[in-house]
């Protein structure tokens, strides 16, 4: 008998699969270039330089310059930061509450079950991206804001995942056999279903950031997103319209850039799927 | 004297619910008054196919269901009235090991973790916690490297050796295996049959053993309750329910045995019916080759009909 943790296991799932070896190495390096945008950066992205306008790219500025002089290359590493932060905060936000409601909805069932699972089906009945624009038009555009109010427009799906997780790990008799024991609902949900349904959580958490990023881009495009001068893709894109038939570099990149991340994201998530099904 | 265990008229019926208002539309008669006893040190089986309410018996002894009626007195108390405190204490005198060897364990926690549990939960062998759970696995017939090992890395019969080893630790009085033995292969059955054997006599426990089987029954049990479609039909000592069985139902699980010798087999016919409706009269006239008119008109009690043998049937 080999003595091997499950995890080994997972890993080695996750080895053979290429697509989500190419995933998580997209979003790695994107984590790395984040981390270590003020060495990468060739100049600060903040600085305008009128005699440098809508450069195309070249040796001095490989992606070229924008409407204010400013190197795209520079600003492009400074706003991965930008999409990292919205990506993982909001999710997180979202995590937090999808674990608690979730939980209590699905293993006390009865009454707080049905009232928070209204909720949820009131919150899918929003077209959430429009709730983001409405919200965000009444508070201020920021970083904070729009990573909170994705965040709270995005817990209803993973509460309906981890409550149904709940349903059917709460009558497996090792749960049963907790019960005999004497164990203590907070034991029993903390200790004995919540460790078994976080296959599934994880994966969706990781395809819920690739949606955060996309949320952000799409609101900073429409520019009540991040506001400049603080770089983000979307807001580069939004310049990269206007200038569109000068400047085709100001839209290709951060495009590429978008669809980069997150069909790294969705990758390594799709994979974490396959590599975390126990019934293969 | 009291015994260690006496069910009481038990009942449990299981709505079933339909539609956005959940209304009742019919009610599963799982356990439908059932009365036993057990005494200290001994071992009573209930035996009966599928779907008859032995698994709903067990974990209503547990407490692990809420009766629709009935008692149960656990060392002269109705563990139904008892409050949070006491059925945790009484938790810590009744135990209870699953059919399903792969379903009974976390799979997200190491066997020592499984057993430590059970020892953290009731505040037991605080100091020496590794030692006892070496113990409990030696016990068992496991060795103390497994502390250390996931439930996927074993066979099924040494899992439900964990299981064992896991209603052990608290050092319970009562025992409730429920088919603890169905899901393993037969090499091993007999070895998991002998360990609960002598574990009975090395702690006096007493056990209630379900099973589908009554070849396996024989062996370990003092007293056998044969259940249909949550009734008790036939009660005996084991010896004379396998010299002497009575009921119709009784003989027919009996001649299921299978033998070297050739014999005529009671072979029944037809499912068991379903319990939202069971069947007027004697609830196994739908089955019974002996039937007689009387049968579908009046329902047949459980009385003794000679020392320590229960039945109930027409014609005995």
């Amino acid at each position: 008998m080999r003595e091997e943790r499950l995890s080994k296991i997972i890993w080695r799932r996750f080895r053979r699969n290429r697509l989500a070896v190419v995933g998580a190495i997209l979003v790695l390096s994107l984590f790395v270039i984040a981390s270590l945008a003020p060495l990468l950066s060739p100049y600060d992205p903040g600085e305008i330089n009128v005699k440098n306008i809508l450069l195309p790219p070249s040796k001095t500025h490989p992606l070229g310059t924008d409407e204010l002089g400013r190197d795209v290359l520079s600003r492009m590493i400074w706003a991965s930061r930008v999409s990292l932060k919205v990506g993982f905060i909001a999710v997180g936000i979202a995590l937090v509450i999808a674990v608690i409601l979730g939980s209590l909805a699905g293993y006390y069932g009865g009454r707080i079950d049905n009232l928070i699972m209204r909720s949820v089906d009131i919150m899918l009945c929003f077209p959430t991206f429009f709730l983001i624009l409405a919200v965000i038009a009444i508070l201020e555009p920021s970083i904070t804001n729009i990573m909170v109010v994705i965040g709270i427009t995005s817990w209803p799906g993973l509460t309906r995942l981890l409550r149904a997780e709940f349903l059917s790990l709460k009558e497996r008799e090792f749960v049963a056999a907790a019960r005999a024991l004497g164990a203590s609902d907070r034991r029993i949900i903390l200790k004995h279903i919540l460790p078994n349904a976080l296959a599934p959580l994880v994966v969706a958490a990781t395809l819920g950031v690739a949606g955060a990023i996309l949320t952000e881009s799409a609101l900073s495009f429409l520019g009540i997103g991040v506001q400049p001068p603080t770089p983000s893709w979307g807001n580069i894109l939004t310049s990269g319209e206007v200038y569109i038939d000068l400047a085709w570099w100001l839209s290709l990149f951060p495009g590429l850039a978008i669809l980069i991340t997150v069909l790294g994201y969705t990758l390594l998530g799709e994979g974490l799927k396959d590599a975390l099904n126990p019934r293969l | 004297m009291e015994p260690l265990l006496r069910v009481e008229n038990l009942k449990k019926y299981f709505p079933v619910e339909r539609g956005i208002f959940k209304r009742e539309v019919a009610r599963i008669r799982a356990v439908d008054g059932i009365s036993f006893s057990l005494e200290r040190g001994k071992t009573l089986s209930l035996v009966g196919e599928s779907g008859c309410g032995k698994t709903t018996v067990a974990r209503l002894i547990l407490r692990l269901l809420e009766p629709t009626f009935g008692a149960i007195y656990f060392k002269g108390e109705n563990i139904f009235d008892l409050d949070k405190k006491g059925m945790f204490q009484a938790r810590g005198m009744m135990q209870i090991v699953f059919q399903d060897p792969f379903g009974s364990l976390n799979p997200r926690q190491r066997v020592g973790d499984i057993i430590g549990e059970a020892l953290s939960i009731h505040n037991l062998a605080k100091d020496r916690r590794r030692e006892r759970i070496a113990e409990l696995l030696r016990t068992v017939g496991l060795g103390e490297e497994c502390l250390w090992r996931y439930p996927h890395q074993f066979s099924g019969g040494q899992r439900q050796r964990i299981g064992i080893a896991r209603a052990l630790a608290v050092e319970p009085e009562l025992m409730v295996c429920d088919e603890p033995i169905s899901a393993l292969d037969v090499s091993i059955q007999a070895q998991i049959l002998n360990l609960l054997k002598s574990l009975q006599e090395r702690f006096s426990l007493s056990f209630i053993f379900i099973a589908h089987d009554l070849a396996v029954v024989r062996y370990i049990s003092h007293r056998v309750a044969i259940m249909y479609l949550g009734k008790i039909v036939e009660w005996a000592g084991t010896e004379e329910l396998y010299r002497n069985p009575l009921h119709p139902y009784t003989r027919a699980l009996l001649s299921a045995i299978p033998t070297i010798e050739r014999r005529e087999r009671v072979i029944l016919k037809g499912e068991i019916p379903d319990p939202t409706q069971p069947p007027k009269g004697c609830r196994f006239h739908t089955r019974c080759l002996e039937a007689l008119p009387e049968c579908k008109e009046r329902e047949p009690n459980l009385e003794e009909i000679s020392k320590d043998h229960l039945l109930a049937c027409h014609f005995a």
